[in-house]
């Protein structure tokens, strides 16, 4: 049988973890994919993923069903990112590897990769935006997120972040041209050039 | 419209976020400037890709995991009204009702001559249970179950005692209730032993029983000790155990990841490490023994650093050189590990800074677990000089 979020989310705040496990169930795969795709490896977004649900938990007293639990859920993990990002600048940490292997290995080959009928063009064009999102700032990466994964509003955006609008303008635009320029500058490396070129030409 | 100006308004654009005057002034230079047209399907080209990314699907024992957690930190949530009193800005108050009632016992013990060393004892109780109160609030914070057992750190805490604060609020009582200089002095010290005594005897063994206190709890609770201090000059509840000597130690941190072959073997290579250089290890139970954390002598970090790289290939390592442990980096890093220590499988004991018993009749310390022999009567000045650094290693 087939609860509503609703009936889970009251449940859930009544202590009910079964109700809560079903939460879990229904928006593990968003929640993971905002924390994978602004970590861009899994045991980093496992962490983050897992204590955005918790404080979700946590927090569920005060959430009043202004908006959906998903949508609250959503901004509850880009919270988690902007805390885990303000974290890192605070750490200032000293990474001794500069480069070091991700674990978890080739992100479109682990779990929850591309649907079967996609090619491995598809894959390596992927790979390559997730590598180009990987590269940018902390800052230029969440915004990203949120705007283009997560597909928050600009007020959102600015609510999140505490920030103007003007701000989330201007920030967003910037991240943006830094991606573009990041990705068309690899394109020869993968060999999409032809394929971007196409497609640009259809928009 | 100049392109540059032009660019700088595409993102906004193509969101529809220009005013109308600013979205005519795009599309007129839009409409006779061909690099321009081309950026804008540059830039929709690559947000739809960005946009096309796939779900990425968690591993399968995600949602367990989740569960597991609330239950561990649920758990841990009968403590929640001390939490709220600790984390708030009651801190304030309860530390000031805390001290008023150690000064309150102090000078009712100075006053009935005969028995005032056990009251004060007993208020020094009083004190270190609100102590003890707050470590498991700061276990919960980091989601420690509760019931595991962890012994470890004795060198950290415990055997540094009596800050000038209490004295200091011990004399001003004294001065209160009895006006005479001379008896005001002898006050002050006479209590210091007292005091000393019941730090030593208590502190010991409430950190064995109650196995709920981790090691990141007295690494908080140092730097708990530091704030309470500051908290109008009155320490807060068993704060007086820390000495500013002890948050001015310098504490060896690292997180490491290492790809190991054998998983089992090394964990049993990081135990026999911990046990080498004097220190202690213990696996997280939580990481489904994917994590370990080491705490070793100051002087051997470099070396266990060493040892955890010859067990497998190290894919990350940060740390945290020389951080002072009054500021917020251990906590830090341990937060962003993800936990902090919890659990004592595999417990070697500590070298060092193992603080002598002093004799109080019925007060034994009980011996837990084998404690061995190495170092073991370390004089507490070179436990300050060499504290332990703690090592977070993840097996992947």
């Amino acid at each position: 049988m087939h609860q509503d979020d609703d009936t889970l989310v009251r449940r859930s705040r009544e202590g009910d973890l079964d109700a809560f496990e079903e939460l879990v169930k229904r928006y593990e795969g968003k929640v993971y994919t905002i924390a994978y795709r602004f970590t861009g490896n899994h045991a980093d977004a496992g962490d983050l993923a897992q204590e955005a649900f918790i404080k979700a938990f946590q927090a569920l007293r005060s959430f009043r069903g202004d908006a959906s639990f998903a949508t609250w859920l959503y901004r509850i993990a880009s919270n988690v990112c902007r805390d885990e990002l303000r974290r890192q600048h605070r750490q200032k940490k000293v990474s001794l590897e500069e480069v070091m292997a991700q674990p978890g290995g080739n992100p479109s080959l682990v779990a929850g990769g591309p649907s079967p009928q996609e090619c491995l063009e598809r894959n390596e064009i992927q790979e390559l935006i997730q590598s180009q999102l990987d590269s940018l700032s902390g800052d230029h990466r969440l915004i990203l997120v949120m705007r283009e994964i997560q597909g928050l509003s600009y007020e959102e955006i600015a609510a999140a972040l505490d920030c103007t609008l003007g701000t989330v303008k201007s920030r967003l635009s910037r991240a943006r041209q830094t991606l573009k320029q990041k990705v068309l500058d690899h394109r020869e490396l993968f060999d999409i050039e032809i394929r971007l070129d196409n497609k640009g030409r259809e928009g | 419209m100049r392109c540059h100006e032009a660019q700088e308004l595409l993102s906004a654009y193509l969101d529809g976020m220009l005013d109308p005057s600013e979205k005519e002034r795009v599309d007129r230079h839009l409409g006779v400037c061909q690099v321009c047209r081309s950026d804008l399907n540059d830039f929709e080209m690559v947000l739809g890709l960005v946009r096309d990314l796939p779900p990425v699907a968690p591993p399968p024992e995600f949602r367990l995991e989740v569960r597991r957690k609330i239950e561990q930190s649920s758990q841990g949530c009968k403590a929640g009204f001390w939490s709220l009193l600790a984390r708030g800005r009651w801190s304030g108050l309860v530390a000031v009702a805390a001290s008023f009632a150690l000064v309150v016992g102090l000078a009712a013990a100075w006053q009935g001559l005969p028995w005032r060393g056990e009251t004060a004892t007993d208020q020094m109780l009083g004190g270190l249970e609100n102590g003890a109160v707050n470590k498991t609030q700061v276990q919960e914070e980091y989601h420690l179950g509760s019931g595991e057992s962890r012994i470890l750190a004795d060198g950290l805490a415990g055997n540094q005692m009596a800050a000038p604060e209490t004295v200091r609020i011990q004399t001003q009582s004294m001065a209160v209730q009895e006006p005479e200089p001379e008896k005001k002095a002898v006050a002050a010290e006479t209590k210091m032993p007292v005091s000393l005594k019941a730090e030593d005897t208590v502190a010991a063994p409430l950190k064995r029983e109650k196995s709920s206190i981790a090691d990141s709890a007295s690494v908080q609770e140092r730097k708990l000790s530091a704030t309470g201090n500051g908290n109008n000059g009155v320490p807060a509840r068993g704060a007086s155990v820390a000495p500013p000597s002890v948050t001015e130690e310098l504490v060896q941190q690292a997180a490491i990841e290492v790809r190991v072959q054998d998983r089992a073997s090394a964990v049993r290579t990081l135990l026999e490490l911990a046990l080498k250089v004097g220190g202690a290890a213990s696996v997280l139970p939580e990481t489904g023994g994917r994590e370990i954390v080491l705490q070793v002598p100051g002087d051997q970090f470099e070396r266990a650093v060493a040892e955890i790289a010859k067990t497998g290939r190290i894919i990350r390592q940060d740390y945290l050189p020389g951080t002072k442990s009054t500021a917020a980096g251990g906590e830090a890093l341990f937060q962003a590990a993800g936990a902090a220590p919890a659990t004592g499988v595999g417990i070697t004991g500590l070298g060092g800074g193992d603080p002598q018993p002093a004799p109080a009749p019925g007060t034994a310390v009980p011996p837990v677990g084998k404690q061995p022999e190495v170092k073991k009567e370390k004089p507490p000045d070179q436990v300050v000089k060499n504290p332990l650094a703690t090592i977070r290693i993840k097996l992947e």
